[in-house]
């Protein structure tokens, strides 16, 4: 079986960099070993919101300042990140993700537990504010859900009231609901959104619309909207005051139905998609990956004229680690770490752990190495990069996985054209 | 002393208890007794192995569907540790309704035999009520309709004379379904084949693969016949011979059950059981054998990917081949359960499940509105053509009415 790019890995980066390659006429195929990390995904990506211990509100300003290994500094010699970025933006929404950000400011986005922290792109029905002071409504109405215990209204309300913004608790109910309650572990947010008919979204807007009281807007758990964004649409219509919802403890559904519709846009362009398939082999001809062999497809070789890595972080096994060593399971590819492994993490569990810097060792044009020397089609791209970056402290982990994507995408359409 | 890097073979250790796979359970949302595959799998299993009376009853309502296993990031075997645990802790009185369910070779061996009788009671009225009442199997479910004559049989007068001329060869796994049901599909293989020039030929002794077995419980009838279909499949392995299916359920079951859930050694046989459609797509792929097409056939197909072939990872394949044929136009239907999960759905308790979890899918297919659904498992075409209008076709028998024959015969004949 041939395509002209294989892509190893399923989550952001690989969707994206796929639909880039298939919309400039390459056949992609894409071997997924299971879901995501998408799936704990908080419906919003980070450009940079720390530069060393200094907060960042404009990102695209420290990029000259950034060591040669960081993959904003290897993109900007290339092409500018500006372009790169703006074209992620544009296939996420072609993908049908209603986001809203810009990269040349960032903006402050409501987490799960009460804190404004910045991102870039944001998705529509999340609530985000350009500063932190003026803040353009007094009084928030947190509406929660009987039974449900992966949304925090008590945390909430703090990080208003931190701003000035008063609160209203309550939690509500509808029959769709009641069912669910059965099971009471299992009442997690994508099995609310699937138990959400479209008369559930009605109901449920008329609930929250007797709970919203003398409050401005309105907060509610991020439940409705798995496959879609026309629930999270019709609902907004129906209640009588702006509501946002707010991400939920993991499996969430903004990260589900980011996954889902990217998937499907990739699909339909003509992308293929092996899911819950591994790839437990490949054979290396004078620096270049020649096949690879996949747990499902057994005996049948698939070969492409490039591959990209693209497996994520250790949550994603795309590296893991021993006492002794960090590495890459699948081709043993070579890693940026030390062997030294006091090294690896720093005794002040909030600052910048080092290991969170470990990843793939990659030259300029993101290609991989293997015992020293380079691959010639082999790349990198998203969680698994190595480099002087820390995706969580530095809250660069969207950004670099957005843009490098697209960027490796764009190399690999000028390579095989 | 404790083994710090031993893992169990179902994995279970590895759960890091992120829910994913519940997010993707067909049968969490429509019936909350169960308690979804992280509670029953690996998170119940920790309970239960250290004292058995957390063995919970409602395990029963898991379908077995896998795609809890595909969803898993950290390839926990889910649906493997519910299955071995039911197996070995679910009552041991096996109701008759189930016997009945479960024996699809011996029910079907029976039917067919006096097939017309058998055909007019089970659509007849009061004979399904009859059978709703007694044996609490469904009367609102289509029954399956038995063939007068059984597919070895009609290998046997119409085919296996003429197999031996061909160089190359291959063996055949029928199934109950083609030998009863629909030996028409097994027939539209061998045309194909034959045209291809490769001979089919017919496992000796035959069993059902036992995967009914499996889900109602009769753990001793399944190893009864696992045994004897590896033993028989094992034979013409060492003869360095391909093993063909039609179906995604018994290729799961012979690959993966035997071994994860029965404990058998599979080693020997699995790489060589393959679907046809994986099997003939290699075969165009790779230049050793070319399929010409009919120009006069055109079709708007989707295909709906079954749960077992999306666990065996091959729809792939399938989609390939059909997109092979040039007047076809196929198009992939997201992948989701049709509810109906082999036995399950005839048992009166849980047809109105099965027709909600196979709502998403009927939709999906009316919207899409296509000449035919095609799909590879037979089961999902009981439920798909009882519950829409639509027909359902297994991919090879779409190939082999859109095959011409005689230019093909040509292409071949060096074989």
């Amino acid at each position: 079986m041939k395509a002209d790019v294989v892509i190893i890995g399923g989550g952001l980066a690989a969707l994206v960099a796929g639909i880039k390659l298939i919309k400039s006429g390459k056949s992609v195929i894409i071997v997924s070993s299971g879901q995501s990390a998408l799936h704990f995904s908080s419906g919003a990506f980070g450009l940079m919101s720390k530069f060393g211990n200094e907060e960042v509100m404009q990102p695209l300003q420290f990029i000259d300042r950034l060591p040669n290994d960081h993959p904003y500094r290897k993109i900007s010699k290339q092409l500018p990140l500006s372009i790169v970025l703006d074209d992620a933006k544009q296939i996420l929404k072609d993908a049908g993700i209603e986001l809203k950000g810009d990269h040349h400011i960032n903006h402050f986005r409501l987490t799960p537990f009460g804190f404004f922290v910045p991102s870039w792109l944001t998705l529509k029905d999340h609530l985000t504010l350009d500063s932190l002071e003026n803040i353009p409504f007094r009084k928030v109405a947190i509406i929660g859900i009987d039974g449900f215990l992966d949304f925090y209204p008590n945390f909430l309300a703090q990080g208003f009231e931190k701003l000035g913004v008063s609160t209203n608790k309550s939690s509500v109910n509808i029959k769709e609901f009641n069912i669910l309650r059965n099971n009471p572990t299992e009442m997690r947010a994508p099995n609310i959104a699937r138990a959400l008919t479209d008369d559930g979204v009605r109901r449920y807007a008329q609930v929250i619309n007797n709970h919203i009281g003398d409050a401005d807007i309105a907060i509610i758990p991020g439940v409705v909207g798995l496959n879609d964004t026309q629930q999270i649409k019709d609902l907004r219509n129906q209640v009588d005051c702006k509501v946002y919802t707010v991400t939920t403890i993991p499996v969430a559904v903004p990260g589900i139905r980011i996954k889902i519709l990217l998937q499907q846009y990739f699909s339909d362009l003509g992308g293929w998609y092996l899911m819950g398939d591994s790839v437990t082999d490949g054979e290396f001809v004078e620096h270049r990956l020649s096949h690879i062999f996949t747990s499902n497809l057994g005996t049948t070789k698939v070969s492409a004229e490039n591959y990209i890595m693209a497996t994520g972080s250790y949550f994603s096994r795309g590296i893991k680690s021993n006492n002794y060593h960090v590495y890459e399971p699948i081709f043993n590819l070579d890693v940026t770490s030390s062997d030294n492994r006091s090294e690896w993490y720093d005794r002040n569990f909030f600052d910048s752990q080092p290991f969170m810097k470990f990843g793939l060792k990659t030259n300029e044009s993101f290609q991989c190495y293997l015992e020293g020397q380079v691959l010639e089609n082999v790349y990198a791209i998203g969680g698994i990069l190595g480099g002087s970056f820390d995706p969580l402290y530095d809250g660069v982990g969207g950004g670099v996985t957005l843009a490098s994507s697209v960027y490796v995408a764009e190399h690999l359409k000028d390579k095989m054209s | 002393m404790i083994n710090y890097f031993k893992y169990s073979e179902d994995n279970f250790e590895q759960c890091m208890k992120c829910s994913v796979c519940t997010a993707y359970c067909p049968v969490t949302t429509v019936n909350q007794d169960f308690p979804g595959p992280k509670q029953a799998g690996p998170d119940g299993e920790r309970y239960r192995l250290k004292d058995i009376k957390y063995f919970d009853e409602t395990l029963k309502y898991c379908i077995n569907c896998k795609r809890c296993e595909v969803a898993c990031p950290s390839n926990v075997k889910i649906a493997d540790i519910i299955q071995v645990v039911r197996l070995k802790h679910a009552p041991k009185n096996v109701s008759l309704r189930d016997q009945l369910l479960a024996n699809t070779d011996k029910v079907g061996k029976l039917s067919t035999k006096a097939s017309s009788l058998v055909n007019g009671l089970l659509r007849a009225r009061w004979f399904k009520s009859a059978l709703d009442l007694t044996l609490h199997i469904d009367s609102r479910r289509m029954m399956p309709l038995y063939g007068s004559h059984d597919f070895e049989r009609v290998y046997k007068e119409n085919y296996e004379k003429s197999q031996s001329k061909f160089t190359t060869k291959v063996y055949y796994f029928h199934g109950c379904y083609v030998n009863f049901n629909y030996p028409q599909l097994g027939e539209d293989l061998i045309k194909i084949l034959n045209a291809s020039g490769i001979g089919v030929f017919l496992l000796k002794d035959e069993k059902c693969c036992g995967l009914p077995m499996i889900m109602n419980g009769l753990t001793k009838k399944a190893l009864e016949h696992a045994r004897n279909n590896i033993n028989i499949i094992k034979k013409v392995v060492d003869e360095n011979y391909d093993v063909l299916t039609t179906s995604p359920s018994c290729t799961m079951t012979i690959r993966n059950e035997y071994a994860n859930i029965l404990n058998l050694d599979t080693e020997d046989i699995r790489e060589n059981v393959i679907m046809a459609t994986r099997y003939l797509y290699n075969l165009v792929d790779e230049g050793k054998i070319k399929l010409v097409f009919r120009k006069d056939f055109k079709k708007r197909i989707v295909y709906h990917t079954s749960c077992h072939m999306e666990k065996l990872g091959w729809p792939i394949f399938s989609y390939k081949l059909l997109s092979m044929i040039p007047g076809s136009k196929v198009t992939m239907l997201d992948s989701t359960c049709c509810g109906m999960a082999g036995t399950f759905g005839y048992k009166k308790e849980n047809y109105e499940f099965a027709q909600e979890i196979g709502t998403l899918l009927f939709d999906r297919i009316k919207k899409s509105d296509p000449d035919v659904v095609a799909c590879d498992c037979e089961s999902c075409k009981r439920q798909i053509e009882m519950s829409t209008s639509y027909t359902v076709q297994n991919p090879i028998s779409i190939i082999a009415e859109a095959l011409d024959y005689e230019t093909t015969r040509e292409a071949n004949k060096n074989n």
